[in-house]
Formats: C-alpha cells, sequence, structure tokens
C-alpha cells in the first residue's frame, strides 16, 4: 500500500469525520493520525473502501475513549480554569461561527451511537458497516437513523430559534 | 406511518436492503411515497447543514508526523507479517486470541477481559437517574433488567432491538419521563412511538407495559406473553395490550 497515495485518499475524510464527532479539532486530528499509524504498522491491506471501513471503525473506537477522557478533563477545567481557551478558527467569519456553533450544538443532542451513526452514514458507509461500528442489526439501522435525522434537525431548528 | 415503515423508507432512499413486502407496501401507499420524497430532501438538507461545519486540514504537516512516528516505531520495533484479512476474519482472530489468552491462569489477559466485561451496573448507584424528554440510556450489569412502562397507548406499537453493547435506551415521544435505579427503568410515557434498544448478551431483560409482562429474556430464550407482530433475531414489535 502506497503511504501517499493512502493518505491523500484517507486522511481529508476521516479528520473530518472526527471533527464532527467530537468538535475537538486537536482531537480530530490526533485520532485520525493514530488510526492511520495503526494501519500502515500493521500492514492492513485491502480495497480502498476496506481501508477506509477500517480506519472509520479504528477511529470511531479511539475517539470513544479518548473524548470521554478530554469530557471528564473539561469538566476539571470548568470547575477550576486555568487559561481561557482560545477560537478553534479566528479567521472565519461571525455568521459562518454562528452556523458552525448550531450544528455542533446540534450533533451534541444527540446520543453518542446516534452522532456516530448519522456522520457515519453521511460519510457514505453501508448500513452493514454502520451496523458493525455502532454494535446493532444492519435491519435496525433504517429506523434508528431516521429518528437521528430527524432529531437532529430539530436540535438545529431550536439552536437556530436561541440564537 | 409505522416504527417498520420509517425505518424501511429510509433504507429505501439509501439503497439498503429492504424486504420486498415492506418495499411493496410503500411504494403502493401514496402517503409512504411522500414520505420517502420528504426523506430524500431530508437527507439533502443534512449533508448541507454537515457542510458548513469546516475541518481546516494541513495533509503536508499531518503526513510528515505520521511518517515520523511510523520511521521511529520501525526502527524500534522488528518487522512484522502483513495482514490481508477481511473486517470479520480479523474480528474474529483478536476475539480467538483473547479468549485462548484469558483462558490460561494467571493470565493478565484474563484479568484484563474480567476487568473489562465488569458489568457497569454492578457500580452502585447512589441516587437514581431521573431524566425527562424522549430517551434514557442506561447501564445493564448481570443483574439484568426491569423496563416497566406506563400510559402506552393501547394498540401503540413497541419496537425492540437487540444490541451487543451493554447498556439500554428507551425511547418514547418528547415529554415522557424516566427513572432509574438498581436495575429498574420506569418511563411515564406520553406517546409513541417507543424505541426499546435491550442488551443480548447482559442479564436477564423483563418488559412490562402498564402492568402487563410482554417480554422477557434469559440468555437467548426470548418470551412474549403477549405475543407479537413481528419477530425476528434482530427486532421485534410489540402490540400495546388491550387494558
Amino acid at each position: 500500500m502506497d503511504f501517499d497515495t493512502t493518505f491523500d485518499q484517507q486522511y481529508p475524510d476521516l479528520v473530518r469525520y472526527c471533527h464532527r464527532l467530537t468538535g475537538d479539532r486537536d482531537l480530530a486530528e490526533d485520532v485520525a493520525q493514530e488510526s492511520l499509524l495503526r494501519l500502515f504498522d500493521r500492514g492492513v491491506e485491502g480495497s480502498e473502501h476496506g481501508v477506509r471501513a477500517w480506519l472509520f471503525k479504528t477511529a470511531t473506537h479511539l475517539v470513544r475513549d479518548r473524548y470521554r477522557v478530554r469530557q471528564n478533563r473539561k469538566r476539571l477545567l470548568e470547575v477550576n480554569p486555568v487559561a481561557p481557551s482560545g477560537t478553534e478558527a479566528p479567521d472565519m467569519s461571525l455568521e459562518r461561527q454562528e452556523t458552525r456553533d448550531r450544528v455542533r450544538a446540534a450533533l451534541d443532542t444527540l446520543a453518542e451511537r446516534d452522532r456516530e451513526m448519522l456522520l457515519m452514514r453521511y460519510s457514505g458507509f453501508s448500513y452493514r458497516e454502520i451496523a458493525e461500528v455502532i454494535g446493532v442489526a444492519a435491519t435496525s439501522i433504517g429506523t434508528l437513523l431516521s429518528r437521528a435525522e430527524k432529531r437532529f434537525e430539530r436540535a438545529m431548528t431550536e439552536a437556530g430559534e436561541a440564537a | 406511518m409505522t416504527r417498520s415503515d420509517e425505518g424501511t423508507i429510509v433504507a429505501m432512499r439509501d439503497g439498503a436492503l429492504v424486504d420486498a413486502d415492506d418495499r411493496m407496501r410503500v411504494e403502493n401507499s401514496p402517503a409512504g411515497m411522500e414520505e420517502l420524497r420528504e426523506a430524500g430532501r431530508r437527507a439533502d438538507r443534512i449533508a448541507d447543514t454537515l457542510a458548513h461545519y469546516p475541518t481546516p486540514i494541513d495533509l503536508d504537516r499531518a503526513k510528515a508526523e505520521v511518517r515520523a512516528r511510523l520511521d521511529a516505531q520501525r526502527r524500534a520495533e522488528r518487522p512484522r507479517p502483513r495482514i490481508h484479512l477481511t473486517l470479520g476474519k480479523a474480528a474474529s482472530l483478536v476475539l480467538l486470541g483473547a479468549a485462548a489468552a484469558s483462558a490460561l491462569p494467571n493470565s493478565p489477559v484474563r484479568s484484563w477481559v474480567e476487568g473489562r466485561l465488569t458489568p457497569a451496573a454492578s457500580v452502585e448507584v447512589a441516587a437514581p437517574i431521573v431524566a425527562a424528554g424522549e430517551e434514557i440510556e442506561v447501564p445493564v450489569g448481570t443483574d439484568g433488567l426491569v423496563v416497566a412502562l406506563r400510559g402506552v397507548p393501547e394498540g401503540e406499537e413497541i419496537e425492540v432491538l437487540w444490541t451487543v453493547e451493554r447498556t439500554a435506551r428507551i425511547s418514547a415521544a418528547d415529554g415522557s419521563s424516566f427513572t432509574f435505579a438498581a436495575g429498574r427503568a420506569e418511563a411515564i410515557v406520553t406517546g409513541g412511538p417507543v424505541l426499546l434498544v435491550l442488551p443480548q448478551s447482559a442479564g436477564p431483560i423483563r418488559v412490562d407495559v402498564n402492568g402487563r409482562r410482554v417480554l422477557s429474556r434469559q440468555a437467548s430464550d426470548v418470551e412474549l406473553p403477549e405475543g407479537s407482530v413481528e419477530e425476528s433475531a434482530e427486532r421485534i414489535i410489540l402490540a400495546v395490550p388491550q387494558h
């Protein structure tokens, strides 16, 4: 497997997925890089789509582990603030930043598995692949996804009204 | 529109495998076809919305960092055989390896596995979990779980999905209230659809609706005293019995 080709093909979508999943760009980069590192280190090979599925699955599991640690740390920092956190993208226009914040708020209202399922679906994965990652039967994904989508849209509307 | 139709419509939209009868039922229904079109519009809206969540990407820097870490790792380790497996085979090998290692006395894997398998519900719950809204998620341990739903309208369908997770989710109409303590989850439901996502491999599971037992599961044995609308290994649809 060619390092450059695989990296160029997989990294952008992978880091984007992790960013949407967590709202934390540093964490997203960290997890995406760790997933690719494991891919190359273990010599995992397969079709482009197979490699992509392996990477997203690995990244989802890493996010589950690390996100919880970060959330705990964040809670501690909120109780005992050390320094103000900087904005993620200071050059972003106010309007774009507000839209992004609404999307983030809406994603955060979803349960962890619903968020994973929604974002994997909108990253182009099949029901079977999503089912394997979130741990339910593939035949259940339609119902669960439908509910997650409706909840996400409702949360977007509510976030817009609150803004 | 029933819960199963809701799932069928989204599955049809996404080109997933759909039961032929379910597909025909949707295609022969004007309301179903309108739901399908709306599901398509919703997918477009969500894709558009997610595009507004930008992620600045420095590909060259990331690539350099991973390459450097990989080189450092390879210098420190002996080369390993390459793997070319499907995900299913890879997962099976990992499970077999873990099972074999955990069978050895004094195996560190055994203690690790035991630690990982400690049921979440064995953690002392100091106070009941109380939630209002449309969903609650609770841990399920080896002692199992009792789900008691009240206020569910007669004739309403309850969808039960089995999951490999060791948590259970109860989902109902917005405004429902939920409590959980000592392995018992109660919900006062304001309306349907009601969805229960229950662990398939934790302790015994029991579901009571409006005071009547409608489901019990012990290991792989599932009993449905009030019958079901639909039943498969992965999903059960129950109709709320008459009072």
